[in-house]
């Protein structure tokens, strides 16, 4: 793992000058005059005999003092000390740059002028000029932003260059619309890639097929991971076992997971899961056959009948566990009697939003898809996604949300 | 023993555990990008007290109006947590409060609480 920022390379010592300080029985005069020969003199020390550093002098302020004749004359013959400002910042010669900056922050110093005294075990070494240091940081500080945007960039391309693989492995609408009588497909991950996907079987030789909605723990990164080991058992399970019935397929997929992710004992350190729906549709016999885990089925009837709401089983699959998972209960429905279906994952229900920062909620939903029945599953799924978007206003997203509208007549 | 205290931020709720008085609350939105860094430690804590003080009545409030699955597995886990105590003799209600035009919350509060079958669970509308 390369650190995003390497230390700084500049530590105290290295910026410091190892400019001669004055002693505090020096004359104001002779002080003066060398700081009016020499221009390079922004800051300077005053220590006592020991070397220990007592005050400090900062040209301009020296010099604006001293621009008065009357002042120069009474300050003249004193010794330098009338003149020092007793108050000063001094910091170890073996600190680094990065600690001395931050000590300025909190203290709130400011660096127009000035400087820091550097010392040595509190034996005065050099001055700072708070121009250099004022310089150091404008140069770390472009620095640091160039490696910041740099790594943002390398992360974002891997997570963008991810989200092609998790929707080239999404089915396309092609596929489902060459099975059933149109759908609609909405997948909006919170982060470019997430824990839901939706998942369309290949057709079996008896003509069944299979529909899946996920919904993995976690989003992100952490939820793509998780999403890919479900479609991929959920392909295994249709190849061995394309007879199973939904109930059965979610409990066997629940238990292949929960193994593959070493979940079956209770040391297991990670607990990870997932919400699913699974629809065998059979058209041979003109069945459809719902079983769900934390989501529900939204049933379109033919006919002018309400709204019908199928909820799946209350328990998450994968999760930690010893018992393998029992068979979820089986709905069985009627394909003739079927306008259509509709899945969503509880990023729909749970997003926060409207005039009092509520929940989009399951009765909003069904009156948004009874307002909506009579529309194709295209245009139903496109209304039901602008719905949440304006329901969801300035708030954030907060989780990923899919929606598939599947129609049968 | 001083309560603990957790002020809530963006993705965390704040968590008030009292502990003399055995009044616990969870108020908030809880979706933190790390669901064990956040919970684990005052989890800890609770099923420690309820293994040190098992005589005191408890009491566990939540007021949440957005949590994600990671965080509903926790609460869960409170929820068994809570059972047990009440199944070894502890007097234990949970209390799960809602607005009254959420009917996302109310239905993820009666789904929860129907996993108690000893502690008490009361479902709670408030109207603003």
């Amino acid at each position: 793992m390369v650190s995003m920022f390497p230390e700084p390379q500049a530590g105290v010592s290295d910026l410091m000058k190892k400019r001669k300080a004055i002693y505090a029985s020096e004359r104001c005069e002779d002080v003066i005059n060398m700081i009016r020969k020499d221009a390079s003199l922004e800051y300077m020390a005053v220590i006592d005999k020991a070397g220990a550093p007592i005050g400090s002098i900062e040209r301009h302020s020296l010099l604006a003092t001293v621009s008065h004749p009357l002042h120069y004359a009474v300050f003249q013959n004193k010794p330098i000390t009338e003149l020092q400002t007793s108050s000063f910042i001094k910091v170890e010669a073996s600190a680094s740059f990065d600690r001395l900056s931050s000590y300025l922050a909190e203290m709130g110093v400011s660096l127009n002028q000035g400087g820091v005294i550097v010392v040595d075990d509190d034996k005065y070494v050099g001055v700072l000029d708070n121009a250099d240091l004022l310089n150091q940081m404008m140069h770390l500080n472009a620095t640091r932003s160039k490696e910041l945007s740099a790594a943002h960039e390398t992360v974002m391309d891997s997570v963008n260059y991810a989200s092609r693989i998790q929707q080239g492995l999404l089915p396309t609408v092609d596929r489902f619309r060459s099975l059933v009588k149109g759908v609609g497909l909405v997948w909006e991950p919170r982060d470019v890639v997430g824990g839901d996907i939706y998942w369309l079987s290949p057709v079996h030789e008896s003509g069944c097929f299979w529909i899946a909605m996920i919904d993995c723990t976690g989003h992100g990164v952490p939820g793509a991971m998780v999403s890919m080991l479900v479609a991929s058992a959920l392909d295994r399970i249709f190849e061995t076992s394309p007879e199973l019935a939904p109930g059965n397929v979610l409990a066997k997929l629940g238990d292949l997971v929960r193994r593959a992710l070493h979940q079956d004992n209770e040391e297991s350190y990670s607990n990870d899961g997932f919400d699913a729906a699974l629809i065998r549709v059979a058209p041979q016999s003109g069945t459809i056959v719902y079983a769900g885990a934390r989501i529900g089925l939204f049933v379109v009837p033919r006919d002018d009948e309400p709204i019908q709401r199928i909820n799946g089983s209350k328990s998450a699959l994968g999760y930690k566990g010893v018992e393998p998972h029992q068979a979820l209960p089986n709905t069985l429905l009627n394909i003739a009697e079927v306008k259509a279906l509709v899945l969503a994952t509880d990023g729909v229900f749970d997003q926060p939003g409207g005039p009092y920062c509520r929940a989009f909620g399951p009765r909003r939903w069904m009156e948004s898809i009874q307002s909506l029945r009579h529309c194709s599953p295209e245009s139903m799924a496109s209304a039901l996604r602008d719905e949440i978007d304006q329901w969801r206003g300035q708030e954030t997203q907060r989780d990923d949300y899919s929606v598939l509208t599947i129609g049968f007549q | 023993m001083a309560s603990l205290m957790i002020p809530s931020e963006v993705r965390t709720p704040e968590l008030n555990f009292d502990w003399d008085t055995g009044v616990f609350s969870i108020r908030g939105e809880s979706y933190p990008e790390d669901v064990q860094k956040f919970y684990a430690g005052p989890i800890k804590c609770f099923s420690d007290w309820l293994r040190e003080r098992p005589g005191t009545p408890l009491l566990f409030e939540f007021n949440l109006t957005y949590f994600n699955s990671s965080s509903a597995k926790v609460i869960m886990d409170l929820f068994s947590l809570i059972e047990e105590a009440a199944n070894g003799g502890r007097p234990a209600s949970v209390m799960w409060y809602y607005a009254f035009d959420d009917d996302n919350a109310k239905e993820l509060g009666e789904e929860l609480g129907s996993e108690l079958k000893t502690a008490k669970f009361q479902l709670c509308e408030f109207t603003n």
